[in-house]
C-alpha cells in the first residue's frame, strides 16, 4: 500500500463526565452541537478539509451512536477512498494474549500501532473529538517540517487569568517548548494546549512503547508522554493557532460555545462555504413557522413547528414549540416537545423529551433536562435540581417534588 | 409489492410552465421548500417496497439526473433492481401531445424486458400526494381488474388547468365506464394519472403501436377500451396536488402553509425522499418577523415573511418584506425589497429597495439566476 504522509487519530472515547446528563447515553464527541451537528463533525470536517485522509477514531465509552452516526465517513467523504484511507473506528479489542480496555489517552493510541504502521506515515496528528475550532492542520504541518520539529503541539492564547485552568507551555523565543504545566498556578505563559499534536511516527511509537511498559504511568498524553518528551529535550514547538477554539467539555462551556454560535463570535460561523462544516444530517420535513409565532436571533432546523416565541435560541430538527410558551437562552435538542405555555430559560432540554403544558424550567444557571423524559403539565424545574427519570407513580409525584 | 415495478412517465407539456421549465423537466421542479416534484411518486412507490423503478426523462434532464444520482436518498442504489434513467423517444417533445407516451416505454423496451416484476405501476411526475400503494395493488387483486386507475373524487383544477386534466365516469362498484381527456365528468372524477396493469398487458399494447402508430395510453387505448378491459378506479382522498402549470405550481405550494396539509402530505409513517443537502440550520436575526412560513436549511432572515416557501439558503436582508411568494434555493433578497406574490427561481439576487408587486391573482416568475433591479422587470 501507497504510505501516507500524514494520518489521524481522534480520540473519542472519553466519557466526559463533566457534561453529565448530555452524556448519559452517548459518547462526548456524539454529543448534538449548533442545531444540527455532533461535535466529531467538527475535527472530522477539519481533517478533511486539511487535506487528511486517513482517520483513525479511537471509541470506548458508549460508542453505538457514534459508530452509526460516523458510518463508513460518507458525510465527510471519507467513503471516497476504500481501502486506503478513510475512516476507521477502532474499538479496544482482544488479542491472542488477552485484552484490555484503553486506559489513557497515550495507551489508545499504543493499542493501534498496527494500524498506524499499515499506512507507514511520516507523521501522525492526534485529535480530540470534543472541541469546536475550524483549523487547517497542513498549515501546522507544514510548520512542523519548516522546523525540523519532532513534536508540534498546537497552542491558542488564552486570557491570562484563566490561563491556570489549561495546560501551559512555556516556549523560548523560536517557539521551541521549554516547559509543560498542567494547571499552574502561577502560568508563565498564556499558551494554552488545545490537545492537537503531530508527532513524527518513528518518535512517537518509541515513546508509547516505552510508556506500556511503565507501570507507574498512566498513560496520557498530557501527563505523561509530553513531560517524558520534554525530559529527553526532543525538538517540540508550539503552533500558535489564531481563531476560534472552544474545549466543550462541560455544561457550561457547552453551552457558552452554543451561544457565541448564535452571537457570531470568533468568526465561527456555519454559513462559510470555504471551510465547510459537515455532518450527516437525516431527513426531515422544512420548518414550520406558525401565523402566532415569533423567532429572534435564533437558529432552526429542518423538522420543528413553531407556534410560540423563540428568542436567542438553539433548535435542533424535530422540535416542537406549542403556543404561548416562550424559550429563551436555551439548547434544545432533537425531537423535543414543548406544549402551551411553557417557559425554559437556559436550559439544555435533552432529545426527544416531552415538556408539560404551562412547565417551568430555568433559574439562574444551565439548567439540563435528560434525554426522553415525560415531564407533566406544570413542572417546575429550578437550578441545581436535576430531573431524572422516573416511574409512572413518581412522574405523579415529580411536581410536587420539585415545586 | 415485489411484483410491481415502477414506471414514472414524462410530463410532455413543458411550456405550461413557463420560464420554469427552462433548465429542467416538469420531474425536477423544487416544490415544498426542499423536495422536487419526482420525490412524490418515487417516494410513494418505494414506500410501498417498489424497488424497481424507471424514469422517462426529457432531453432537459440535467437538473433531475443531478438530483436522482444513483438513487441513494430513496434506497435505490442497489445491487438488483434500483433506479433506472431512460431516455424518451420523442425528440420533438414540444409538439407531443400524448398523456401518457407508451413510445417512451417502448424505446426502453431492454428494460422492461429484463424486470422481473409481474406488473407495472405508471405514474406522471408531477402527482403531488402521500399514497399507500399498497391498498391499490390489494384492490386491483380484488377486483381482478385488468387496469387500476387511482382518482379523487371531486379535485378542483384551477380553471386554465381543466383543460389538462383526464376524467373518469365509474358504477357504484368502482369500474370505469368511461374515461375522457380535457372534458370535465360528472361528479368531477378526476385520474391521478396512476396506472397499475400487468406488464404483459403493457407489452400487447405496444404490439399494436408498432402497427398503427398510437401511442397513448389514455386516448389510444384505455378510452376506447373501457367495455374489454376490466378497469376499475381505486378512490383517493388525501392531500392532492396536480400540478400542470405555473399558476397551480404556485396555488399549491401555497396550500402548505396550511400546518393540517403538512401533516398529511409528510406523514411520518411515509416519509417523502429527497436528496439530502447539507446545511447548516436556518438562521433568524434580531430584526426577523416571521408568521406562517415554510422553511429550509441554511437561510439567513434578517427582515420580514409571511406565507411564504423558503427553500434552502435563501437570505433577506433587512427591511425587507415578502408576502405571498416562494423562494427556490440560494434567493438573495437585498435591504428593503418588497415583494409580493412572487416566484423567484434558483439564484435569483433582488437588489436592495426593489417593489415587486404582482396586480393580480397570478404570481411574477422570475428565472433562474437574474439580478433584478428597480425598474428591470
Amino acid at each position: 500500500m501507497k504510505s501516507k504522509e500524514c494520518i489521524a487519530m481522534l480520540l473519542a472515547g472519553g466519557q466526559g463526565s463533566r457534561l453529565r446528563l448530555l452524556t448519559k447515553n452517548l459518547a462526548k464527541p456524539a454529543v448534538p452541537f449548533g442545531g444540527k451537528y455532533r461535535i466529531i463533525d467538527f475535527s472530522l470536517s477539519n481533517c478533511v478539509n486539511s487535506g487528511i485522509d486517513t482517520v483513525g477514531v479511537l471509541t470506548q465509552y458508549k460508542p453505538q451512536v457514534l459508530n452509526s452516526y460516523i458510518g463508513i465517513g460518507d458525510a465527510w467523504d471519507f467513503h471516497c477512498y476504500g481501502s486506503h484511507g478513510g475512516v476507521t473506528i477502532l474499538p479496544p479489542y482482544e488479542r491472542e494474549d488477552g485484552g484490555e480496555f484503553y486506559k489513557g489517552t497515550a495507551h489508545a493510541i499504543y493499542q493501534n500501532i498496527d494500524f498506524i504502521d499499515k499506512y507507514n506515515p511520516e507523521y501522525v496528528l492526534i485529535l480530540s473529538g470534543d472541541h469546536i475550532y475550524k483549523m487547517d492542520y497542513s498549515l501546522m504541518l507544514e510548520e512542523h517540517k519548516k522546523n525540523d520539529a519532532e513534536v508540534t503541539i498546537s497552542v491558542i492564547e488564552v486570557p491570562w487569568e484563566e490561563a491556570s485552568r489549561f495546560g501551559i507551555m512555556n516556549t523560548d523565543q523560536e517557539g521551541r517548548i521549554v516547559q509543560f504545566e498542567e494547571k499552574p498556578i502561577c502560568p508563565k505563559s498564556n499558551l494554552a494546549s488545545m490537545g492537537v499534536y503531530i508527532f513524527n511516527w518513528g518518535v512517537l511509537k518509541e515513546y508509547l512503547i516505552r510508556d506500556a511498559a511503565d507501570k507507574e504511568s498512566a498513560h496520557d498524553f498530557g501527563k505523561n508522554v509530553i513531560p517524558r518528551m520534554l525530559q529527553d529535550s526532543l525538538k517540540m514547538y508550539a503552533y500558535a493557532f489564531q481563531g476560534y477554539w472552544r474545549d466543550v467539555g462541560t455544561v457550561e462551556s457547552y453551552w457558552e460555545a452554543s451561544m457565541d454560535i448564535l452571537d457570531d463570535q470568533g468568526c465561527l460561523t456555519f454559513f462559510d462555504n470555504d471551510w465547510r462544516i459537515y455532518s450527516a444530517p437525516s431527513l426531515q420535513a422544512p420548518h414550520y413557522i406558525s401565523s402566532k409565532a415569533e423567532i429572534e436571533d435564533s437558529l432552526i432546523s429542518d423538522g420543528c413547528a413553531i407556534e410560540g416565541k423563540v428568542e436567542h435560541s438553539i433548535l435542533f430538527p424535530g422540535v416542537f414549540v406549542g403556543q404561548e410558551s416562550l424559550i429563551k437562552d436555551s439548547i434544545i435538542m432533537p425531537g423535543v416537545r414543548i406544549g402551551r405555555r411553557v417557559k425554559i430559560e437556559k436550559a439544555i432540554i435533552g432529545e426527544n423529551t416531552v415538556v408539560g403544558d404551562g412547565s417551568y424550567i430555568g433559574a439562574d444557571g444551565i439548567t439540563v433536562i435528560e434525554d426522553s423524559i415525560t415531564m407533566p403539565e406544570n413542572t417546575q424545574v429550578g437550578r441545581l435540581l436535576r430531573l431524572k427519570k422516573k416511574t409512572k407513580e413518581e412522574e405523579e409525584d415529580v411536581k410536587e417534588l420539585l415545586g | 409489492m415485489k411484483e410491481v415495478m415502477g414506471l414514472i412517465h414524462h410530463v410532455k407539456d413543458e411550456k405550461a410552465f413557463r420560464q420554469i421549465t427552462k433548465n429542467r423537466c416538469v420531474a425536477a421542479i423544487p416544490f415544498g421548500g426542499k423536495y422536487r416534484l419526482v420525490d412524490f411518486p418515487l417516494s410513494n412507490m418505494v414506500n410501498a417496497g417498489i424497488s424497481n423503478i424507471g424514469i422517462i426523462t426529457s432531453f432537459n434532464m440535467r437538473s433531475l439526473l443531478e438530483h436522482l444520482g444513483r438513487g441513494e436518498d430513496w434506497g435505490l442504489d442497489r445491487k438488483k433492481d434500483g433506479l433506472f434513467i431512460l431516455p424518451t423517444a420523442s425528440i420533438d417533445s414540444a409538439n407531443n401531445k400524448r398523456k401518457v407516451d407508451l413510445e417512451d416505454f417502448y424505446a426502453n423496451l431492454d428494460y422492461l424486458e429484463k424486470s422481473k416484476q409481474e406488473y407495472v405501476l405508471i405514474t406522471g411526475s408531477n402527482i403531488v400526494c402521500n399514497l399507500d400503494l399498497r391498498k391499490v395493488g390489494a384492490f386491483h387483486k380484488k377486483n381482478e381488474a385488468d387496469v387500476t386507475i387511482v382518482y379523487q373524487d371531486g379535485y378542483q383544477f384551477l380553471d386554465l388547468d381543466i383543460k389538462r386534466g383526464v376524467y373518469l365516469q365509474k358504477d357504484d362498484d368502482g369500474r370505469i365506464l368511461a374515461i375522457e381527456a380535457g372534458a370535465p365528468s360528472p361528479g368531477n372524477v378526476v385520474s391521478m394519472d396512476m396506472y397499475l396493469l400487468k406488464k404483459s398487458l403493457l407489452m400487447s399494447f405496444f404490439e399494436e403501436g408498432e402497427i398503427n402508430g398510437k401511442w397513448d395510453l389514455i386516448s389510444d387505448f384505455l378510452t376506447s377500451r373501457v367495455r374489454d378491459l376490466r378497469i376499475y378506479g381505486f378512490p383517493y382522498q388525501g392531500y392532492l396536488a396536480i400540478v400542470n402549470s405555473w399558476q397551480s405550481l404556485f396555488k399549491h405550494q401555497l396550500e402548505l402553509l396550511d400546518s393540517r396539509v403538512v401533516q398529511k402530505l409528510f406523514n411520518p409513517k411515509r416519509m417523502i425522499y429527497t436528496k439530502i443537502k447539507d446545511g447548516p440550520p436556518t438562521r433568524y436575526c434580531g430584526g426577523a418577523e416571521v408568521c406562517n412560513v415554510l422553511a429550509s436549511n441554511g437561510c439567513v432572515i434578517e427582515g420580514k415573511v409571511e406565507n411564504c416557501i423558503m427553500f434552502r439558503k435563501v437570505k433577506i436582508g433587512r427591511g425587507a418584506v415578502i408576502r405571498n411568494s416562494i423562494l427556490m434555493p440560494k434567493v438573495e433578497i437585498g435591504e428593503n425589497v418588497v415583494l409580493d406574490r412572487v416566484i423567484l427561481d434558483k439564484g435569483v439576487s433582488v437588489h436592495k429597495g426593489t417593489k415587486l408587486i404582482s396586480q393580480n391573482e397570478d404570481p411574477i416568475i422570475i428565472p433562474k439566476n437574474i439580478k433584478v433591479r428597480e425598474g428591470s422587470v
